[in-house]
């Protein structure tokens, strides 16, 4: 079976590190993006199982990215999954509306949460 | 748009001083009349002048009162916006605060984790786990912290809706389950025959989960903890009966209070926040209810919360 693959689209390095190491340890192929417009570009280009979108990116900011994948015929299906440390209400209407499969708190979760959760989410996947 | 009895009042001025004016017109022509004239004579000249000075002076009067009133208007919106910008600061900058708090305390959390799988040592593998407690510890209160600001702010949206109680209770117990077990406490749970009530299920939640952890944290060993909820009304009163250290007279009056701590919880716990109670106080609040606390120190506590029931909604045809 070939590994799925996400695409981590995270600008702080810390968390981008301990979660490429956490999703690899995993089983699946990790792709990173450090911003908006590299994360975008990259979607658009590899076409992932899942894009790992954090909001509050350089170039551009993850709503942004978001509004305009799905205004692509090619990504609007895009699975997304926003990884966020912003409990904004504003942000998590937005991400609602425009689709998306959760809306997770960083700091709420730890990194065997993480594996855990993406792992199922995938695993669900039909 | 003035206020309404300010509104009130400056037509009331209006009215007067028309009444006013007329009242000195008709007095004007019938001064005028010869009859009144060959009657009263030079009495009638005198009256004049008194009524003409005293009706300047109540003219002058009205039009300084409207004025203070108009500018009274002006200073209380102005006051009100005042008052919504620095709301809107707040909210802003706790948002800030929140964001950039947890992405580092992120960082180390999930570095450590990693760390905990290299190779360490004994003494250092405790280290790093005691870190990473610290870590979410922190985090934890962050949480908190949002919260509080978030519901002590009149502004947050929250969306309250007919919710079970007992199912909440049981996600909550479903969770806390491993703590109570380690520590090898009994719970009892007698929830189901209430009525569904008009609460945020996240905020309800939140407060069942304090309320529980609560109890779990500052009950021995061996304790036990009943939670009851019973139909009072048209609310529904949900109850965590623990045998723990209880609450000291002293400390009763206060527990609900942001930040207090009971003294004889801070032996227990040096880690509390002292935020626990007071959130589920503004919750019950925001939900139109509320809490309370009967207990004996050394013997146990009883918290209750008191929610309204959701009132049902006719069905549309």
């Amino acid at each position: 079976m070939t590994p799925r693959t996400i695409l981590l689209a995270e600008d702080d390095r810390f968390l981008r590190r301990a979660a490429e190491v956490t999703l690899k340890q995993r089983g699946f192929n990790v792709l990173l993006a450090c911003d908006g417009q590299e994360a975008l570009d990259m979607a658009r280009a590899y076409r992932p199982d899942l894009l790992l979108l954090d909001l509050l990116m350089p170039r551009k900011t993850g709503m942004e990215v978001l509004t305009e994948l799905r205004a692509q015929p090619g990504t609007r299906d895009l699975r997304v999954l926003i990884l966020s440390n912003s409990s904004k209400e504003l942000e998590m209407q937005s991400a609602k509306t425009l689709g998306v499969a959760g809306y997770w708190i960083k700091a709420n979760l730890s990194l065997k949460e993480l594996g855990d959760r993406v792992t199922a989410l995938l695993d669900a996947r039909a | 748009m003035l206020h309404v009895r300010t509104l009130a009042r400056v037509k009331t001025i209006e009215r007067n001083a028309l009444l006013l004016v007329a009242a000195m017109c008709t007095y004007l022509i019938v001064r005028e009349q010869d009859w009144v004239r060959e009657g009263l004579g030079v009495a009638v000249d005198i009256a004049s002048v008194f009524v003409l000075v005293l009706f300047t002076w109540v003219m002058l009067s009205g039009l300084r009162h409207v004025r203070a009133l108009k500018q009274m208007q002006v200073d209380r919106a102005a006051a009100e916006d005042a008052r919504d910008a620095s709301e809107q600061i707040k909210a802003d900058f706790v948002s800030f605060v929140t964001h950039q708090l947890r992405t580092p305390l992120a960082g180390i959390r999930w570095m450590l984790e990693l760390a905990e799988q290299g190779e360490l040592d004994e003494e250092t593998a405790s280290c790093v786990k005691d870190a990473r407690l610290s870590a979410e510890r922190l985090i934890a209160l962050v949480n908190d912290l949002l919260d509080v600001a978030r519901l002590e702010s009149g502004r947050v949206l929250t969306a309250p809706e007919p919710t079970a109680i007992a199912d909440v209770t049981q996600q909550v117990l479903e969770e806390m389950a491993p703590l109570a077990a380690a520590r090898e406490q009994q719970v009892i749970v007698d929830a189901e025959a209430v009525p569904p009530v008009l609460v945020d299920p996240q905020l309800a939640r939140q407060a069942v989960l304090n309320f529980l952890s609560n109890a779990i944290k500052y009950t021995p060993h061996g304790g036990s903890i009943r939670i009851t909820a019973v139909r009072d009304g048209n609310a529904v009163r949900w109850s965590v009966r623990d045998t723990g250290i209880g609450v000291p007279t002293a400390a009763q009056p206060r527990l609900f209070e942001k930040f207090f701590r009971a003294e004889n919880a801070q032996i227990v716990d040096t880690e509390g926040t002292g935020l626990g109670l007071y959130l589920v106080r503004l919750i019950a609040l925001r939900a139109g209810g509320s809490v309370a606390c009967e207990s004996s120190e050394g013997e146990g506590s009883t918290f209750t919360l008191t929610l309204p029931v959701a009132q049902e909604r006719k069905a549309v045809a």
